[in-house]
């Protein structure tokens, strides 16, 4: 195994670590609306198809029998949605608050140097930026329960093609369902690697960004957050000297993002188009 | 709903008119959104249809396969620009909202009022979930879904028409029952963001280094931690609360939901057992039936989220426009109609405060009461007391910054509040008991944005900071802090009060404020320091504040503030002989901070 994936379990693990620390039951609800996802739109669209191939031969029975179904699965899934919504945004908060305080926690444990360097403070600013600005953990959380959704749809549908194979002991017969379930199966592979490959992009943007936006943050909470620095600004006339350098600030960070902008676009189209 | 309209207005004339690419990405994005939607309602009929003739299926779904990846491809291009042009408009409101607190009035803009409204109109700004992106993406999808609305509807009610009102009755009941958790939401967001501001001061503090200090040298950790858990314990309850109401809220729309569709799809199998409604109708009114369901709560969600969006929108609005901020400043008001005036060409003569009264609040206690002194130019006044007293207040209602309750200041007889508040600022220079240094280079610091080199090394030269500066290797421009620049320098506080001084004498006002500069010295070092002002400022009209008495004893006119009054007014000799408040605190000085008589330390 190679250092970098060594290194990315690692992180992984790490995640999972804090995560299980703050918020046991994040993972659960995780699993369960994986579950949920997986389940419901093949039961949806078995349903709703057996419904209409029903109607089509004039058995109207049976199309009821399966309306009733339809309903009350779709039924289950909302309240079992509207549970796992509540608990769900009640881990996300924990965690989120948890977290925070971890970052707090060891900014003011370190020692001053430390604190005042700012190699420190630009990592407390992409911590705090990972948390704000991409939902944090509960996004995380979010992609590997896409992640497990669609492993599992990619297993179904291979499964399937297995199935096929072994009815029917031939490829001819069903060389169409089989090649187009292949390309299907393709294109996901091909999305999660996009997907990736532009994360690695734009991630590489973000964590250089950090010192701008602790810049950004200067002005916020500091020059105008901060009332000491009114009589001032008043008195020698600031407001041109502030004005200029904020907009320096915004400049600086806006190539970042057009760069971000850029490296993605041709990701996200290409995405689109699999 | 009048709010909601001004909202629009607002949003659309402040910041969409200026980011036209963002406007055009939005129309395009929306327009492709509905064309979209449509296709895929209509694929099931065309394949219900054409299940017989499967060349035409084929060549149609193709066509609209085609359709659906020009519509992806458009949607990601239109989405990339738009992520990018958002990130623009966020950051010219921020420019502009920051300018406008620059603008503020002094008074108005350290009131609390402001400073929590200025936090939460930038906390909103920069929010993209439920920020001003959010709310700009409201507005778009709710005349996308509007349109989409009435695309289903016109191609319902070619087949049945008595559905369409079927599912607005069901939708409307759904979303009547949304709005519960949703009010009861908005009812605790004060709340809510009262825990949020108190959680993020938490974390300022915790990474802060001014505030690094105090944490580790009074083992401050555990106290911090032990009051964060108690803040993130309450927002905890909170959203338990929240969230239990949401989930019987979503749990009896979901029963509305599943009814509405068993009965809907009940009517459909009946008809077309009748023989009422083909199979491919069937399939259609299936899909348009969950998609106009869908579409309409998407109508009432973006209408409702609007709805919430435009208090804060409002709440940005007169933030610019500022007025609001200024009711609470308590300010004798002049006459309408009269106009500014300029400053005489030749200088001013006399500063008069007639019969002056302040205070900060309305309905607050007066800070300063009775105030009647004259400042003429080259005069050296010190104004003494002891803390609390009304000093600094005093010089900030000199300068202008702050507005007499009562009474009135003049300058060569004239009203201060007449005169152009920039011109008549020029005329001040001055140096605060908080050396507050912001983090840009030494120049801009001194001389703001156009320096003169020349003389910006004259004033640091005189102020006795030449030398530290020169030793650094982009001299002028070497950075305060760290923030701009990794290799910034930190400032020791004594060298920090020698930039202010620089700042002050780069300024060249007419009138010197010291307004306790040198607080953190000893008694015999404020004094030299004050003799050394009293040679740099010869020709100026300084005010000295301080509540040491022994380091003004040089000044010709010392006044004695006690309780916001103004008590002895005379020399140091004078207000002895007067044997009052001066004396005595003169005499309790000098025992307390160990001097000898006067004379003893020339």
């Amino acid at each position: 195994m190679t250092l970098k994936k060594t290194t990315q379990i690692n992180t992984h693990i790490r995640l999972f670590k804090i995560v299980f620390l703050h918020a046991k039951q994040s993972l659960l609800i995780c699993l369960l609306g994986a579950l949920l996802a997986i389940l419901v739109p093949y039961l949806t669209i078995f349903l709703s198809s057996s419904m209409v191939s029903s109607l089509e031969t004039g058995a109207f029975k049976p199309a009821l029998f399966f309306l009733g179904a339809f309903s009350v699965t779709n039924l289950m899934n909302g309240c079992i949605q509207a549970f796992l919504t509540r608990r769900g945004k009640e881990q996300d908060t924990r965690l989120a608050l948890g977290v925070e305080e971890s970052v707090n926690c060891i900014c003011r444990n370190v020692g001053f140097e430390t604190l005042e360097s700012s190699a420190f403070q630009d990592a407390c600013q992409r911590a705090r930026d990972g948390l704000n600005y991409s939902d944090g953990f509960y996004e995380y959380l979010m992609c590997l329960q896409r992640v497990i959704v669609n492993f599992a749809k990619i297993s179904l549908s291979v499964g399937f093609i297995l199935a096929l194979m072994l009815r029917h002991n031939s490829w001819d017969s069903n060389r169409y369902i089989v090649l187009l379930l292949s390309l299907l199966c393709m294109f996901s592979l091909a999305r999660i690697r996009l997907n990736k490959l532009a994360y690695r992009s734009s991630s590489k943007f973000y964590s250089r960004l950090a010192p701008y936006n602790r810049q950004l943050q200067y002005f916020f909470t500091e020059l105008l957050g901060d009332e000491r620095y009114s009589r001032e600004i008043h008195l020698y006339r600031l407001k041109d000297l502030i004005s200029g350098r904020e907009e320096q600030c915004h400049q600086s960070i806006l190539v970042f993002l057009k760069g971000i902008a850029k490296n993605t676009a041709k990701f996200s189209i290409i995405s689109e188009i699999l | 709903m009048s709010s909601v309209i001004k909202s629009f207005g607002f949003l659309m004339n402040s910041c969409l008119i200026k980011r036209k690419k963002l406007l055009i990405c939005l129309c395009i994005t929306n327009i492709v959104l509905i064309a979209q939607s449509y296709i895929l309602v209509l694929i099931p009929k065309v394949i219900a249809g054409n299940l017989d003739h499967l060349d035409i299926l084929v060549s149609r779904l193709l066509l609209f396969s085609g359709f659906l990846i020009l519509f992806y491809i458009v949607r990601a291009i239109c989405s990339n620009i738009s992520d990018f042009q958002f990130s623009r408009l966020r950051f010219g409101m921020f420019r502009e909202v920051n300018r406008r607190k620059m603008e503020l009035p002094y008074a108005a803009a350290i009131a609390q009022e402001a400073k929590d409204r200025y936090r939460h109109v930038i906390d909103w700004v920069d929010r993209t979930d439920i920020g001003l992106q959010a709310s700009v993406q409201h507005v778009f999808r709710f005349f996308a879904s509007v349109l989409l609305f009435f695309l289903y509807t016109l191609t319902i009610s070619f087949v049945r028409w008595e559905l369409v009102l079927f599912i607005v009755c069901a939708e409307a009941v759904n979303f009547a029952l949304m709005q519960l958790p949703i009010a009861y939401e908005r009812d605790k967001m004060p709340l809510s963001n009262n825990l949020d501001s108190q959680a993020r001061t938490f974390s300022e503090i915790a990474r802060r280094p001014s505030y690094g200090k105090d944490i580790r040298i009074f083992q401050a950790q555990e106290y911090f931690h032990a009051h964060y858990q108690g803040i993130s314990g309450e927002k905890l309850r909170l959203t338990e609360r929240i969230q239990a109401r949401y989930q019987r809220s979503n749990m009896l729309c979901t029963l509305i939901a599943a009814g509405k569709d068993f009965i809907l799809f009940f009517y459909l199998i009946f008809l077309t057992a009748e023989n009422l409604l083909a199979l491919k109708d069937f399939v259609l009114l299936m899909g348009l039936a969950a998609g106009l369901s869908g579409n309409l709560l998407q109508i009432f969600q973006t209408f409702s989220d609007f709805a919430r969006d435009s208090m804060h929108i409002m709440s940005l609005k007169e933030f610019l426009a500022g007025e609001d901020l200024q009711k609470g400043e308590s300010r004798a008001e002049l006459p309408e109609s009269e106009s500014l005036t300029e400053l005489p060409e030749e200088g001013w003569r006399q500063i008069a405060f007639e019969h002056v009264y302040f205070k900060y609040k309305a309905d607050g206690d007066y800070v300063l009461k009775d105030i009647n002194l004259k400042i003429s130019p080259e005069d050296k006044i010190a104004v003494v007391g002891l803390n609390g007293a009304g000093k600094t207040t005093l010089t900030l209602l000199m300068m202008g910054l702050l507005r007499p309750s009562k009474g009135r200041i003049t300058i060569n007889g004239v009203d201060i509040r007449r005169c152009n508040p920039h011109t008549y600022l020029q005329l001040f220079s001055a140096v605060f008991q908080e050396l507050n240094t912001t983090a840009f280079t030494i120049g801009e610091q001194i001389a703001g944005c156009e320096a003169d080199a020349e003389r910006v090394w004259q004033a640091l030269e005189k102020s006795g900071l030449k030398q530290r500066i020169e030793k650094t290797p982009k001299r002028l421009d070497t950075y305060i802090q760290k923030v701009f620049d990794e290799e910034g320098i930190e400032l020791s506080g004594g060298e920090k009060q020698k930039l202010a001084i620089a700042r002050a004498l780069y300024k060249d006002g007419s009138i010197i404020v010291l307004d306790e500069p040198t607080s953190a010295l000893d008694p015999l070092s404020e004094m030299k320091l004050y003799r050394k002002y009293d040679e740099l400022f010869l020709h100026k009209t300084v005010l000295y504040i301080t509540h040491r008495l022994s380091s003004v004893k040089f000044c010709r006119k010392i006044i004695l503030l006690e309780n916001g009054e103004l008590k002895e007014c005379g020399t140091h000799e004078e207000l002895l002989k007067l044997g009052g408040t001066y004396a005595a605190l003169f005499q309790l000085q000098k025992k307390s901070y160990g001097l000898e008589p006067e004379g003893a330390v020339q």
